[in-house]
């Protein structure tokens, strides 16, 4: 179990996937940020929208209202440090700084109605990820050197990215039971998205018993099955693919939109990116093959 | 006394967590990956029990979303905000009118949390998003941006639920704004688009 354990965490990786993993956890998270310019202002909203019985909520995340100045003061930083981020730039300090305000604000989104779906909102996994990075020890030379100490960030991040997913079914299972997955509820909730939204394929799908049980037997497994990802690389691959028509169709079914869609990236095979984009240039695997030849 | 031990619960996750990364951070061989051991195996235990029990504490959620279920009979609500301008004509407010806020998010505040409220404190609320409306119908007339699209345009991440924007608005300011809660049923809505039984729950003046 230890070796199992140890085999998974810490074999060497990269510096360049511990360095994409960083770059594409601060472009999410500035995207979103440029995205919702009105978010440090909540602070200056009346006072009624922050009652007292509920101020461990606000409090919890740093919100305190009528600070507007400084919020906005504290919301250029985060995006300063994501910036610094994203071009390498005291990269451990400049995530520990984003992360913690990540954790401020991206609540601000749902704090006055009890937060019913931040987690949706595409900045959670940045949020932790990127404090994850902080504590992680920063890559050095180039992007073929190869650590234990690149590996295990890399796949923790990737490992809380995929619980999105698994938690998403388990979530259709306590509240909605096994009758979540079939084509009467798929065929329920694409009529009642066209009824606020009109998304083109709602009423097509709705319309086609197979195609509803197709959706509703492919979400489970779909979802299910998201961490298997991280662990088996064969399947990501599968994996990866099936997550780009499963929110392109959900956008098209019920003009529901993925924020996080672009941390799909966070699995990607930088490595075999590299080698695929500069052929024949020796990458950190093969060297490693080479030296071994030479040992021997 | 619930809500604070909650509350203090889930800052406390937060703070181990941090307090087990900075020890990763400092720590040195020959116990440095039993340390980042420890703190691997709390990422996931925390994680795996908001999952499991299905017990939000963000940032370590539930992603509980889209969890109904239903039958294509059941009569369901669908909530609306509407302006009223002098002339008594009902003008729907786009989605991101009160941005940052997000029109179905103030549907739960409004549902929830705005009918406890004083009522001097209902009424401020009331003013206040009198003006945001107002403000945006404004800006939506000039031809400048609001919501999301301010910053970077046509570039910005939209928010998850894609509802259409409002381009059409009203001339005159609103003078009111109308809460409804529209009533309908699915199969109904795919025979007729238009079958909503509107019920008026608010409507407030400046």
């Amino acid at each position: 179990m230890k070796e199992a354990w140890d085999r998974f965490w810490f074999t060497p990786g990269t510096a360049r996937s511990a360095r994409a993993v960083r770059i594409i956890l601060a472009v999410q998270a500035l995207w979103i940020l440029l995205s919702r310019p009105q978010i440090p202002s909540l602070t200056s909203w009346p006072a009624a929208f922050f009652p007292t019985s509920h101020r461990l909520e606000y409090l919890r995340f740093g919100i305190v209202p009528g600070v507007a100045t400084l919020e906005s003061g504290l919301y250029l930083l985060l995006h300063i440090a994501l910036v610094a981020l994203i071009i390498g730039v005291f990269p451990r300090a400049m995530a520990a700084v984003a992360g913690l305000l990540l954790y401020h604000f991206a609540p601000f989104e749902e704090i006055i109605a009890g937060m019913p779906h931040t987690h949706f909102g595409g900045l959670t996994v940045p949020a932790v990820g990127l404090l994850i990075v902080a504590f992680a020890q920063r890559p050095t030379g180039d992007g073929d050197q190869r650590s234990s100490e690149y590996r295990w960030p890399v796949a923790l991040i990737q490992l809380v990215f995929t619980f999105s997913y698994l938690f998403a079914f388990l979530a259709k299972l306590r509240f909605g039971g096994p009758g979540w997955f079939t084509a009467e509820n798929m065929r329920t909730y694409a009529l009642v998205n066209w009824a606020y939204a009109q998304p083109p394929l709602a009423l097509a799908v709705a319309r086609n018993p197979a195609v509803c049980w197709l959706v509703a037997f492919g979400t489970l497994v779909f979802e299910a099955s998201a961490p298997l990802a991280v662990f088996w690389n064969r399947f990501r691959r599968a994996w990866l693919v099936a997550a780009l028509a499963f929110h392109v169709g959900i956008v098209l079914t019920l003009k529901i939109f993925f924020p996080s869609m672009l941390l799909l990236l966070l699995l990607v095979d930088w490595d075999a990116v590299s080698e695929w984009v500069r052929p024949g240039r020796r990458t950190g695997r093969e060297s490693l093959d080479a030296s071994a030849q030479q040992s021997a | 006394m619930t809500s604070v031990v909650v509350e203090a619960a889930k800052f406390a996750s937060f703070l181990l967590f941090l307090a087990l990364g900075i020890r990763v951070a400092r720590s040195k061989d020959p116990n440095r990956m039993r340390t980042i051991s420890v703190f691997i195996g709390f990422v996931i235990v925390v994680h795996l029990f908001s999952g499991f029990t299905q017990l939000d504490n963000w940032p370590f959620p539930n992603h509980a979303v889209a969890v109904g279920r239903g039958h294509d009979g059941l009569r369901l609500p669908r909530f609306a905000l509407y302006g009223v301008d002098a002339k008594g004509r009902e003008w729907p407010l786009d989605s991101e009118s009160f941005a940052p806020v997000f029109e179905t998010i103030l549907h739960y505040w409004l549902t929830s949390r705005y009918p406890a409220l004083s009522p001097a404190d209902q009424r401020a609320a009331e003013v206040f998003l009198l003006e945001r409306a107002e403000a945006a119908r404004r800006a939506t007339r000039a031809g400048k941006r609001i919501g999301f699209a301010a910053r970077i345009g046509p570039l910005h991440l939209p928010y998850w639920f894609l509802l259409p924007p409002v381009r059409d608005v009203s001339a005159e300011p609103y003078v009111r704004i109308r809460f409804y809660r529209r009533w309908f049923v699915p199969r109904e809505i795919e025979r007729n688009p238009t079958a909503f039984q509107p019920e008026l729950i608010e409507e407030w003046s400046r």
